[in-house]
């Protein structure tokens, strides 16, 4: 094998994989985790009260997967207030809103879920590493969009903004947040998001809708 | 001509459930919708980055930052609140209203009334309020629609049965999107004006405030004689309406730090994502 076959080969793979890297698609990377977790509603295995924590348990795990929670949770503090945290504000301010906002997205989609479908509509690349994907959730026939933000992190698709409705769920708190801020302190924020994460954690299995 | 007022008035209190949040377009609960932030902190302007970025969250760079900065503001809308006391009391009322009324009464609905029934109601109701979309589309010049929103009404009023069901809905070159005239006037480049939270009806703005009442006198329901019947009409409609999206509104409420605020934030972007389209 001469010099030349070397480099060539060489250039094949390197390409070969950039290839591949870009191959998958934020749609389809979306699909995997959208199905696994319609699969674990819908298993008989979950439906006793009892299970559901359980349940829960195993749709966060996929969830972490998919969602990059920390940056969602970045977003929703202006840029110059998140100077103000401390680190270890920060940090516990990412954690209780991360523990938020996903135990009222799963009690909602356990609450609710009776045979929804999720149609996946289309992708919009905005560059080579973000992209919106376009869903929709039909339910007795009645449809609510839902577009879901995604950028490439460490060669992973990963959401970082979610719309329902049209609403932007960063911009909704954000907005929150920042009118919340004007008036009370970063540790007052943190106190309340825990409060509400108790609440949760209360609420004894789900309410049947 | 009182008389014609206070059909007028009541009906708008109820026929929110219609042009609104017609079950098509679900939007959130029918009395929930909401908002924009008036008394804005005194903020550094976003893009001032302050002096030193220290607290990094390891794993972001500096465009991935601005990315997601942007991301954050894009999908915000404000809306003037001048009169949020008011707005306030108004939006207590309208939750204890959909806590100790429509809620309960809905249940009951529920309880009663199978999915294809309450499926067939609201499609019937979607196919009677076709000139309310038709209008609206012609004003904005959008006649392709129109003519898919003729289309429809003949097909679903002759083979749907009277719009019971809903062949159309097979086609999907006949889908339609929900026009309204709150969002003609949005569409012409008329603001929101304020924020108004109307007791029953819910969030809306004063530009939506002056479509909802124009698109009354396209609304045959607004037309049905003694008012009684009218209003009868309207609130079961509403009831209908609202057992699509019972829970809808708790979540809402329960994703919240602050509801009235939140509520009022969700209305002006939903509203506007429709007028945009």
């Amino acid at each position: 094998m001469n010099i030349k076959t070397i480099s060539w080969a060489l250039i094949l793979i390197v390409f070969g994989t950039i290839r591949l890297a870009h191959a998958a698609q934020p749609m389809d990377v979306l699909k995997g985790p959208v199905d696994q977790i319609v699969k674990i509603l819908k298993d008989p295995r979950y439906h006793a009260a009892s299970k559901k924590a359980l349940q829960r348990e195993k749709m966060w795990g996929i969830a972490r997967q998919i969602f990059d929670f920390k940056a969602i949770a970045r977003g929703t503090i202006s840029r110059y207030r998140w100077s103000e945290f401390t680190p270890k504000q920060q940090e516990e301010f990412t954690n209780v809103f991360t523990e938020f906002i996903g135990n009222l997205y799963f009690k909602k989609i356990q609450s609710a879920y009776h045979n929804e479908k999720v149609v996946f509509l289309k992708q919009e690349m905005f560059t080579k590493s973000k992209a919106r994907v376009m869903t929709k959730i039909i339910r007795d026939s009645v449809e609510t969009p839902v577009d879901y933000s995604m950028w490439l992190q460490d060669g992973h698709w990963k959401i970082f903004n979610v719309y329902v409705e049209g609403v932007s769920l960063l911009g909704n708190y954000r907005d929150q947040f920042e009118r919340f801020l004007a008036n009370s302190s970063i540790d007052d924020l943190v106190s309340v998001l825990k409060k509400k994460v108790e609440q949760q954690k209360k609420e004894k299995g789900v309410e049947e809708q | 001509m009182r008389y014609a007022l206070i059909v007028l008035i009541v009906l708008a209190v109820f026929m929110t459930g219609c042009a609104h949040n017609s079950a098509r377009t679900p939007s959130v609960a029918p009395l929930t919708l909401s908002s924009p932030r008036h008394s804005d902190p005194p903020s550094m302007p976003e893009g001032q980055k302050p002096p030193e970025e220290k607290n990094k969250t390891p794993g972001l760079s500096n465009e991935e930052l601005d990315t997601l900065y942007a991301e954050a503001k894009a999908g915000t809308v404000h809306v003037a609140d001048p009169i949020e006391p008011f707005n306030r009391v108004m939006y207590h009322f309208n939750d204890k209203f959909y806590f100790w009324v429509l809620k309960p009464v809905t249940k009951g609905y529920k309880y009663v009334a199978p999915a294809g029934l309450r499926i067939a109601v609201r499609n019937f109701f979607d196919n009677l309020i076709m000139p309310v979309r038709l209008v609206n589309c012609v004003l904005q010049g959008k006649f392709h629609s129109a003519g898919t929103e003729v289309a429809r009404f003949v097909i679903n009023t002759t083979a749907g049965m009277l719009g019971f069901a809903d062949p159309a809905d097979n086609y999907p070159q006949l889908k339609t999107k929900d026009e309204d005239l709150g969002q003609t006037l949005g569409a012409y480049g008329i603001g929101n004006g304020f924020y108004i939270v109307w007791p029953l009806v819910g969030p809306s703005t004063l530009r939506d405030t002056v479509g909802l009442t124009g698109d009354l006198f396209l609304n045959p329901v607004a037309y049905v004689r003694p008012v009684g019947a009218a209003i009868g009409i309207a609130a079961y409609q509403r009831v209908n309406t609202t057992s699509f999206h019972i829970g809808d509104y708790e979540s809402l409420k329960e994703s919240a730090i602050d509801p009235y605020s939140a509520f009022r934030d969700a209305y002006i972007q939903n509203r506007a994502k429709k007028v945009r389209e």
